[in-house]
């Protein structure tokens, strides 16, 4: 940690800063073995330290992402997207094809319907899972070979199946259901999942990038030209609801859908310091919610143990609430 | 350990950073003892010397040792912020904020008209806006935490301390002393500022009606007058604003037993 804030300022938000620990401790194999590092200007900390990134590494391609959702700004990430794809094929020798790009879409599209099984299973009660296992199901979503991601998440929600059927859950039935809305929770980032979940809770969705803000929309397989698959990528990404977008209302929506579609009682907002997107988002959230009556608790938080003791009391007395 | 009495009486205790407090309470919710101590460097073992002193049948832990609490004497527990509420509440049933300024932490709670929590804020993780800044400020200027309050109230104007952070504010208040400013204008400048903090909170759960001030910074006459000014609200102080907690807690053990009754 010493060593990254030698590179980056304190007030940074953990999940940048923790990118760079894995470069810096050469922890993380996929860093270390990549050939290419793709970065994206997806907020202003993860754009400024991608400058810095590219003093460390010599592979580091950085995509440029638009913050407002246009007919002008499709159009750049478009130029974006087949800039990329043209960097990949001179990587790899390898030509893109109408063929195997439809492979892909369907690849990846399989894989988050295994993740859209998985987390329609997750409105049981008694809740089948702990929000700590889904967690980390969603997180190895961006890791595993897609293939065996699919194969694996559908093995684990053929389980599930059998346990809703004999009624055993992860915790017992009636326990508070609560929904975490905010920024993403990337490995090795378990910390709010755990403390709820020893606080007698259950998580039961996350809305997140990790989670189904990232995953719902699948990639339409309608194109038949590596165009208008590209376009289909394109439209995909559009529909993506994330705090970097603005304006952002669809997002309030889609916590309010969820937290019925999930029996949800509650909503912890989560939201790491120094994000200055979710943070900011995270006001109209509380106030779309309390206007429907369902509790929200913010939550501003890091990677760090040293307000454990103070965010379980708060998240205790958030489940009081809610019981 | 055990009364000896027919009548069942229920315990609280309320583990703070600073000092432990214990409400013993009869099934009607009447105050029956109360005992404080001051928290030391092994909560555990004063609190064990409380228990041994009072006389109750059930017993539920606050505060933010309550899970230590938990472990060593099998008790149930709840947070600092239903207690409160709890404890505020019952002595003020119309109320429906409350304000708590503890040791270590402050929070600022809303409620329902059943006395549930609606809302709640609490301060940051560190000692900014709490009693433990107040205490360490008495200390800088060489004023008795007892009298703090009222030397502030005495000043006929407030100095303005920009810092909430107490290791700079310590150094502001220093610099303050050595340009020969007055004591009193910097103590009431410094509740002004914890006061500030404290009626930000308030304002993000509850915007009008009564706000009962509980905690043992309650005490300080001069917190009390400063937030009525500040937020134009009435503020109301329990009998004893520091037991509020731990009166909470013995009042849930009892409603726990009845819902217990009731349900078995
Ligand atoms: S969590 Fe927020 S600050 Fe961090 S990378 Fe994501 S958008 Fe940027």
């Amino acid at each position: 940690m010493e060593k990254v804030e030698q590179l980056l300022p304190r007030n940074t938000c953990a999940l940048i800063k923790s990118s760079f620990g894995f470069k810096i401790g050469k922890v993380c194999p996929y860093l270390e073995s990549a050939d290419m590092i793709v970065g994206e200007n997806i907020c202003d900390g993860k754009k400024k330290a991608y400058e810095t990134l590219g003093a460390l590494v010599d592979n580091l391609y950085v995509m440029d992402l638009p913050q407002t959702k246009t007919d002008q700004t499709k159009a750049l990430l478009k130029a974006e997207y087949m800039k990329f794809k043209a960097a990949v094929e001179e990587l790899t020798g390898v030509t893109v094809t109408v063929e195997s790009l439809k492979a892909a879409i369907d690849l990846v599209n399989a894989k988050r319907a295994a993740i859209h099984r998985l987390s329609a299973l997750r409105k049981a009660d008694p809740a089948p899972i702990s929000g700590l296992d889904a967690l980390l199901a969603n997180q190895v979503f961006f890791y595993d070979n897609p293939a065996r991601f699919t194969e694996s998440v559908n093995k684990i929600c053929d389980e599930l199946e059998t346990r809703i059927q004999e009624k055993t859950g992860a915790f017992p039935a009636g326990t508070p259901r609560i929904l975490v809305s905010g920024c993403p929770q990337a490995v090795p980032n378990w910390k709010l999942h755990m403390i709820t979940e020893t606080a007698g809770a259950v998580i039961v969705g996350e809305e997140s990038c990790v989670g189904e803000r990232g995953t719902r929309n699948l990639t339409a397989d309608t194109g038949t030209t590596v165009d208008e698959m590209m376009d289909a990528i394109v439209d995909r990404y559009f529909q993506v609801d994330c705090a970097i977008f603005t304006p952002n209302p669809q997002r309030l929506d889609h916590i309010q859908e969820m937290a019925t579609a999930y029996n949800a009682q509650g909503v912890i907002h989560y939201g790491l310091q120094f994000c200055q997107p979710y943070l900011m988002e995270s006001i109209p959230v509380e106030k779309a919610l309390e206007e429907k009556n369902i509790p929200c608790l913010r939550v501003e938080t890091d990677y760090g143990m040293e307000d454990a003791g103070q965010l379980k009391t708060r998240v205790e007395a958030f489940i009081e609430q809610l019981r | 350990m055990t009364s000896d009495t027919t009548v069942v009486r229920y315990a609280g205790i309320d583990i703070g950073s600073r000092t432990i407090k214990l409400v013993v309470v009869d099934g009607t919710g009447a105050i029956r003892e109360t005992f404080r101590s001051d928290t030391g460097f092994d909560p555990m073992a004063t609190a064990s010397e409380l228990i041994e002193k009072a006389a109750f049948d059930r017993i539920m832990a606050t505060g933010y040792g309550r899970n230590l609490f938990e472990l060593s004497f099998d008790a149930p527990t709840v947070t600092e912020i239903k207690a409160h509420a709890r404890g505020a509440w019952t002595e003020f049933p119309d109320a429906r904020t409350v304000l708590d300024i503890g040791g270590q932490d402050s929070k600022a709670i809303a409620l329902f008209e059943n006395g549930r929590v609606k809302k709640f804020e609490m301060n940051d993780r560190c000692a900014a806006g709490t009693g433990k800044f107040l205490e360490i400020m008495a200390a800088t200027l060489g004023f008795d935490l007892e009298n703090f309050g009222a030397q502030a109230l005495a000043a006929e104007k407030d100095l303005l301390i920009s810092s909430m952070c107490t290791v700079f504010a310590e150094s502001e208040v220093t610099s303050l002393i050595a340009k020969g400013e007055d004591r009193k204008e910097i103590a009431r400048g410094l509740h002004t500022s914890v006061i500030r903090r404290a009626a930000g909170m308030i304002n993000r759960v509850s915007s009008d009606g009564p706000i009962v001030f509980t905690g043992g910074v309650a005490k300080n006459p001069c917190m009390v007058q400063l937030l009525a000014g500040r937020l134009d609200r009435e503020i109301r102080i329990p009998s004893d604003p520091q037991l509020a907690g731990a009166y909470g807690a013995a009042l849930l053990a009892a409603e726990q037993e009845k819902n217990a009754t009731l349900y078995h």
